[in-house]
């Protein structure tokens, strides 16, 4: 039985399609048409589902939807009625779009599939529960989704048993702690719904000196709710997202490029600290109503890894897991398997342990652009020279591209379409950002560890949490570690690390150990493989691009080594073009 | 022969933008009699009647809004609402 689940209109679309319980692909619209954040219907990533699976559209026998359409249209005439005139604007950009597609799915779905089949719509909150626990190792489970805002609900929680799913309790809109850390994001003058992570690696710089002035714009409930006061926020009414009384109370937002001052940088320590300190109430108290041992979590805001790092230490959970693609993307991974599992009734025979759910080239297909394009390479035919060779450029401080079989599912590059470097050299960080990121100083870069020596380095739970396996997770470094990788060691002392198993990537695991052997170091930098402002890579031709416009020194794509100083002559400068 | 496909290039492209702009009047048009009237009138009228469609305040202790949402008939999930 094939299930298609589709997420898209809003924000980062994707489709995932499933046999009998199984993942056969997923992956995100926005790398096939290197538009970040892609929300278009994912026609792109379908067709590669489909191909993956050698069918066509006709033979999915469920297609699911991420969420009710028209809940969400009606809470928005509730918008527009409620702050009526004020919402005209709002109401004038965004009715066309509803009028054309988003009232209108199933017709859409039809027409741009020739699909004449069964066509189903999971609740928004429901979609992200499932794509967490249902792919989750627990036979029961609490449940706690936090996101900007579904149909009604931001907030959602409720608990798992066997193939059942029940949500029992939500905070519904304009409430919501995922649309507080955006206007935050807003205010310090980066981008909505997609600079929300440089808020959170800015913060450690700072002290959380507004957090009791915080207060004012939220006020958190004993039972783990919150309220947000609607006098500080424009978003329910407007385009924008702080009112002119949360300026008055916090000063002029920051704008855009302009320099960041300390005040800044506490503004962004104590939204940080808030967003940690009511996700740790909710939890606690989901404990107190659920009594169980394990947690998954889902929705945007558990991408949050730092506050995510901090949740097993600060309550009684014993287990947490988090899918690789916690935002909107992986609700179309949960509907389909809410429909397979819970509304079909079928066994539950699938667990995410990896995330490499995308498109994969063969070495023909390489070769055949390699020589096509007169790109001069090397081939390897021992995998074991390809290692030594590679680990030996790393250790020598050159900056490789990784590109390996399937794409990774989700926003973090995990070894697939990754940029690796030395992380033991204190300059890597200046150097990267030299040469590839070309992005803010106060960002970190996450290391890549594998799991037997990560203990050694870290400070983590134990058992780790597959949530570190795609880099969901923030732990302290180790006090006599932290000189060893200066390079992923943030300034509050903590790295975002990735975890590895051998069982998951075996080549990026052995490559690992290979660089271990040469620097004593089981652990390399891994930043996502794309030039500032696209998506990450997902062709072989994307790579080329991206090592030729930027200073990527080497890449290995697949078994063929590639020196970007060898092929000159198709060198271009990818900041002309950069846009974040 | 080259001058003729130049003009004929710029002539469809001028009318692309001048169908765009004609596009964007009769939307502004129709979405403001919509919005003033249609939305205008049951905002009123919801104002009158006390009628409250967000919550904005909620003044108590708690903002959680119980639910049971759970496994429904397969027929219920062929709705959009």
């Amino acid at each position: 039985m094939f299930i298609l689940g589709i997420s898209c209109f809003y924000h980062d679309a994707a489709a995932c399609l499933i046999k009998d319980g199984k993942i056969v692909a997923a992956a995100e619209e926005e790398r096939f048409t290197r538009k970040k954040h892609d929300i278009s219907f994912p026609i792109n990533a379908i067709n590669y589902c489909l191909k993956e699976a050698g069918i066509a559209a006709r033979e999915i026998d469920y297609i699911v939807f991420y969420e009710k359409p028209l809940l969400k249209f009606e809470r928005l005439l509730s918008q527009y009625i409620h702050t009526f005139p004020k919402s005209f604007w709002a109401f004038y950009k965004s009715v066309p779009s509803w009028l054309n597609e988003k009232l209108r799915v199933p017709s859409v779905i039809r027409k741009k599939l020739k699909y004449k089949g069964d066509i189903l719509f999971i609740e928004h909150h429901m979609a992200h529960a499932a794509s967490s626990y249902l792919v989750s190792p627990f036979k029961e489970s609490a449940i706690l989704t936090i996101d900007g805002v579904g149909e009604w609900a931001t907030t959602a929680f409720g608990y798992a048993k066997g193939n059942d799913i029940t949500i029992t309790k939500e905070i519904h809109f304009p409430h919501s702690i995922g649309l507080l850390y955006s206007t935050v994001t807003a205010y310090l003058g980066f981008k909505v719904n997609n600079d929300e992570y440089k808020v959170m690696g800015l913060a450690p710089y700072g002290k959380p000196v507004y957090y009791d002035q915080f207060k004012k714009v939220i006020k958190v409930h004993e039972d783990g709710s919150y309220e947000l006061d609607m006098d500080y926020f424009v978003y329910h009414y407007k385009l924008s997202m702080p009112s002119r009384k949360f300026i008055e109370e916090f000063g002029p937002p920051r704008k855009r490029e302009s320099k960041v001052e300390q005040r800044h940088i506490d503004f962004a320590a104590s939204v940080q600290k808030l967003t940690e300190d009511i996700m740790i109430n909710m939890v606690n108290h989901l404990h107190k109503e659920t009594k169980m041992d394990s947690l998954c979590l889902a929705g945007g805001v558990a991408l949050n890894s730092v506050a995510n790092g901090k949740i097993l230490k600060n309550s009684p959970f014993k287990n947490v897991y988090i899918q690789a693609a916690a935002s909107d993307a992986g609700t179309s991974l949960g509907a389909a398997f809410y429909a397979y599992n819970t509304i079909l009734g079928k066994e539950r025979v699938y667990t995410m342990q990896d995330a490499y759910h995308g498109p994969s080239f063969s070495l023909d297909y390489i070769k055949k652009f390699l020589d096509k394009n007169g790109i001069k390479y090397s081939r390897f035919e021992s995998e074991n020279e390809l290692l030594k060779e590679t680990a030996r450029l790393i250790y020598e401080n050159n900056v490789i591209g990784w590109f390996q079989d399937r794409m990774e599912w989700g926003p973090r590059a995990l070894g697939a379409r990754s940029i690796l470097s030395n992380a033991s050299n204190p300059d890597m960080k200046d150097i990267l950002n030299l040469k590839v990121k070309h992005r803010e100083q106060f960002r970190p870069f996450a290391p890549v560890v594998t799991l037997e020596d990560a203990y050694d380095y870290f400070e983590a739970d134990k058992p780790m949490p597959i949530p570190a396996d795609f880099m969901l997770m923030v732990y302290p470094i180790k006090e006599d570690k932290k000189s060893l990788i200066p390079s992923v060691t943030h300034v509050d002392g903590s790295g975002r690390l990735q975890t590895i198993r051998k069982e998951q990537n075996r080549r990026y695991y052995n490559l690992i150990k290979e660089f271990q052997k040469l620097s004593n170091i089981p652990i390399l930098i891994n930043t996502s493989f794309n030039i500032r402002g696209e998506p990450i890579v997902c062709t072989p031709e994307d790579a080329y691009r991206c090592m030729m416009g930027t200073g990527i020194d080497y890449l290995v794509l697949e078994d063929f080594l590639i020196a970007r100083k060898d092929n000159p002559k198709d060198m271009w400068d990818s900041e002309k073009i950069a846009k974040d | 022969m080259s001058n003729l496909k130049i003009f004929l290039g710029g002539f469809r492209k001028g009318f692309k933008d001048f169908s765009a702009v004609i596009t964007d009047i009769v939307n502004f048009v129709l979405l403001s009699v919509v919005y003033f009237i249609g939305v205008g009138i049951v905002a009123l009228g919801s104002r009158i009647a006390g009628k409250k469609f967000l919550n904005l305040k909620s003044g108590e202790n708690s903002s959680w809004v119980k639910r049971n949402l759970s496994k429904r008939p397969l027929e219920e999930y062929y709705r959009s609402f």
